[in-house]
């Protein structure tokens, strides 16, 4: 996906998450979190080259995309690689990052660590949980934000 | 996880539900799908197909053996959670057109999986967990 429709998804993703209650609301509200941080760090991935921009959507089995066939004007999968991540290591990007990018891809794996006991599962989410998903957060959006920043890309 | 756990989870996702617009359609189809994978597993777990000490996470990782046991006991519900999964693609991680609508039915799917999940009674008999 281009970087433009990433950056709105995170627009849009963050939004909710700010009129959600990070203690009610624990499970949406990190959910925004981490899908909004996802697509941050995947504009940036297309931003510094590292993945490709195509407008193919990930499907939940990794390599595997959508993508608009004109002849038909219907979505169909296809395997492909190097596109958007779904997950942080899903799929592995093969080709060097950035240290900034290094540093939000460390960010994202502390709210990945989070979402299968604390979402999926019944761990106490504690006020230490919700300040280290925020702090991570924070600081994804704004490791990204230096490789996007100085291309024109504003983030929340 | 036990069937209360999903039940509590679930109340709580869809009870954030309500702080969502129609136009956040990303967030309706991620909310219905977290909130449904609750209420699922709590119907695989009452029905007896799962023990609660084993959680889906997705109808779209069942095994093929998995998906055909469950079809037969609950495939409404089982369907209904595979609808919201394959709206994920397109409206959440992609920008195809028609999110909203897609929102729509992910919670009319909710309802029904709820619905199953708490109509769910053990395949072999007994009382439900």
């Amino acid at each position: 996906m281009k970087v433009a429709g990433h950056l709105e998804k995170v627009k849009r993703f963050d939004a909710v998450r700010g009129r959600l209650d990070p203690g009610e609301d624990f499970e949406l509200w990190f959910w925004m979190t981490l899908s909004a941080g996802t697509n941050a760090l995947n504009a940036a991935l297309h931003r510094v080259g590292a993945t490709d921009d195509g407008e193919y959507f990930c499907t939940q089995a990794v390599d595997v995309y959508l993508g608009l066939d004109e002849a038909s004007g219907t979505w169909k999968p296809a395997i492909r690689f190097g596109c958007d991540i779904i997950h942080v290591g899903m799929p592995e990007i093969d080709k060097p990052l950035p240290p900034a990018l290094e540093g939000a891809c460390r960010a994202m794996e502390v709210l990945e660590e989070v979402r299968d006991p604390c979402v999926r599962g019944d761990a106490a989410v504690t006020a230490e949980v919700i300040a280290a998903c925020d702090a991570a957060y924070r600081e994804c959006l704004a490791l990204t934000g230096r490789v996007l920043g100085p291309a024109g890309w504003d983030l929340p | 996880m036990t069937p209360a756990g999903h039940r509590d989870k679930a109340e709580r996702i869809t009870q954030s539900l309500q702080k969502c617009r129609p136009s956040d359609h990303e967030a309706v189809i991620e909310g219905a799908m977290l909130a449904g994978s609750h209420w699922f597993n709590l119907g695989l777990h009452r029905l007896g197909v799962l023990p609660p000490d084993r959680d889906v996470m997705h109808a779209e990782f069942l095994t093929k053996a998995e998906r055909l046991k469950i079809g037969l006991v609950a495939e409404d519900m089982v369907e209904a959670l595979e609808e919201i999964e394959g709206s994920r693609a397109l409206f959440v991680r992609g920008t195809a057109p028609g999110g909203e609508d897609a929102a729509r039915r992910a919670l009319e799917c909710l309802r029904r999986i709820r619905e199953a999940a708490l109509a769910a009674r053990p395949i072999r008999g007994g009382a439900p967990p």
